[in-house]
């Protein structure tokens, strides 16, 4: 999301702001808005309806929804071919941001790359902007189980040959291939309604720190990617238009200018690519590229990656304290967990500014502002 | 006996897990599993869940993703397992106690156990599975 706010004009609030997205989105194990409860019927029109339905319970507006990949509902969708179970997990869990790595951070932009698409994007130097990190929650996973149980039979069923098990699988046009392919997009729905609810009160947060409309801050959605998703594209391939299934598995997608999948505002200078760092060091916002419809199917790196195991982390920051740390570097954290703090922190990660280099250099996405952490909250 | 022994690589988290028998390898691998969602040193047995597994693909996968499912809809923490195999199903009494935020910690969020590199070998007369969870 970006801002109409400067640096300058947030300062020391950036602690009010973090303390106050703390208490107003639900993060770590068990945590949820209690003011929130959803029927069976409610999480059907969820998983069918994705982010439309969060706009039209008054989480967001319409213009939001211009915003997010697939204006935030796959049509694929069938509620029905998601089990009980994965109700259930569903069902406390909607707004919420979850643990592990997910965050929503403040940040400031500190470096423009490219003018012309920052203008685009509504990008400028020294603005707030917030970054939000999260998806289907327990949901999602539930659906992977089922369905991995179902292809484990399929992959037999097919006579598919699995190099890992855990890539059984079915043909995409088999029912098993359509059933598994509508669950998935359901719990697609309920990603896009989760974040959808999350920037919602991230405006009402902004609004209650700031006591003005969220309107007057100017909070509106650059745009919401997937990294974990696969989707019916058309793609040239040996010189013809194909449709195809393209899986982004810690990827993201990078359409180019002029697909019409891309926002009409962001159409000249092609899709927003957002790239999030670790929590001390940076963040990017790249945009797509034709480069990128040619070799990867329109697709580029999601995030930095690991380049330390969870384990490591924890044993390095025992007896550390890596929210005082971050604070030291003027990154205000605030966590449900020590534990998921000690194994996010920054050196567990490679260097994301070396990583969008490479992807930049590549020609698969192409470099547009470079934002630094102010806060962030993380479950 | 080793009960088991983390693996821990920059792009794998799991455990390999070590039973005298079935039985044994399930319960285990219900302590190495926990270890790292949540610090359990000082877990008590205050509280009961009965699970069974069974369907499609591997019992010992399986048993151990609907323990996660039982985890994230009750918050419940098995300190404990006891385990019966029965052909394709596993039953499971678990004791332990329900999530506190003021007293356990939690290490991460895992989201399955995969059938990524599961192997269940026979080793000097014990039984050793390696497993791979999607954090």
């Amino acid at each position: 999301m970006r801002s109409v706010l400067s640096v300058r004009e947030v300062g020391v609030k950036v602690r009010d702001i973090i303390d106050r997205l703390f208490i107003n989105i639900p993060s770590g194990v068990g945590s949820r808005r209690k003011d929130l409860k959803l029927g069976r019927r409610d999480l059907e029109k969820v998983l069918a309806k994705g982010a439309q339905w969060a706009v039209e319970q008054g989480y967001g507006t319409e213009n939001d929804t211009r915003f997010i990949e697939d204006n935030g509902r796959m049509s694929f969708a069938d509620p029905e071919n998601v089990s009980e179970k994965a109700y259930e997990r569903g069902k406390d869990q909607l707004g919420t941001l979850g643990s592990g790595n997910h965050f929503v951070e403040v940040g400031r932009i500190e470096e423009i790359y490219d003018e012309e698409a920052a203008e685009a994007f509504g990008l400028f130097r020294d603005q707030v902007t917030v970054m939000v990190h999260t998806g289907s929650r327990g949901l999602g996973y539930q659906v992977c189980d089922d369905y991995i149980r179902q292809m484990m039979k399929a992959s037999e069923k097919y006579g598919i040959a699995l190099p890992d098990r855990q890539l059984c699988c079915a043909p995409f046009g088999s029912p098993e291939g359509q059933r598994y392919f509508s669950a998935m997009a359901a719990a697609a729905n309920y990603a896009f309604a989760n974040r959808q609810m999350i920037t919602h009160w991230v405006r009402e947060t902004f609004e209650q720190v700031f006591r003005t409309g969220a309107g007057r801050l100017g909070l509106s959605l650059v745009y919401d990617v997937c990294h974990n998703i696969a989707k019916l594209e058309r793609h040239v391939v040996k010189g013809r238009q194909s449709q195809l299934c393209v899986h982004r598995k810690g990827a993201t997608r990078s359409f180019a200018p002029g697909n019409a999948e891309v926002p009409e505002g962001y159409r000249k200078v092609g899709q927003p690519v957002l790239i999030p760092g670790d929590m001390g060091r940076a963040s990017y916002v790249l945009c797509g590229t034709g480069r990128a419809m040619k070799e990867t199917f329109g697709s580029t790196c999601h995030g930095a990656g690991r380049v330390m195991s969870r384990g490591e982390a924890l044993r390095r920051t025992k007896g550390r304290s890596v929210q005082k740390e971050l604070e030291e570097s003027n990154v205000y954290v605030r966590a449900a967990s020590r534990g998921t703090l000690g194994e996010e922190m920054p050196e567990a990660y490679k260097d994301v500014s070396k990583v969008v280099q490479v992807v930049h250099a590549a020609g698969i996405s192409r470099l547009v502002a470079k934002i630094v952490p102010l806060g962030a909250i993380k479950g | 006996m080793e009960r088991y022994r983390i693996i821990d690589h920059e792009a794998d988290t799991g455990f390999e897990v070590y039973g005298r028998t079935m039985e044994e390898l399930f319960q285990n691998g219900v302590s190495a599993l926990f270890s790292l969602i949540i610090e359990t040193d000082a877990l008590r047995p205050v509280a009961e869940k009965r699970i069974e597994a069974g369907g499609n693909g591997e019992l010992f996968i399986n048993f151990l993703n609907d323990i996660i499912y039982l985890w994230d809809t009750t918050g419940f923490i098995p300190a404990t397992a006891s385990v019966r195999i029965k052909g394709r199903s596993a039953e499971g009494l678990l004791k332990g106690e329900f999530f506190d935020p003021a007293r356990h910690v939690v290490r991460q969020e895992v989201k399955a156990v995969t059938y990524h590199k599961f192997w269940i070998v026979e080793e000097k007369g014990a039984l050793k599975a390696t497993v791979i969870v999607d954090v």
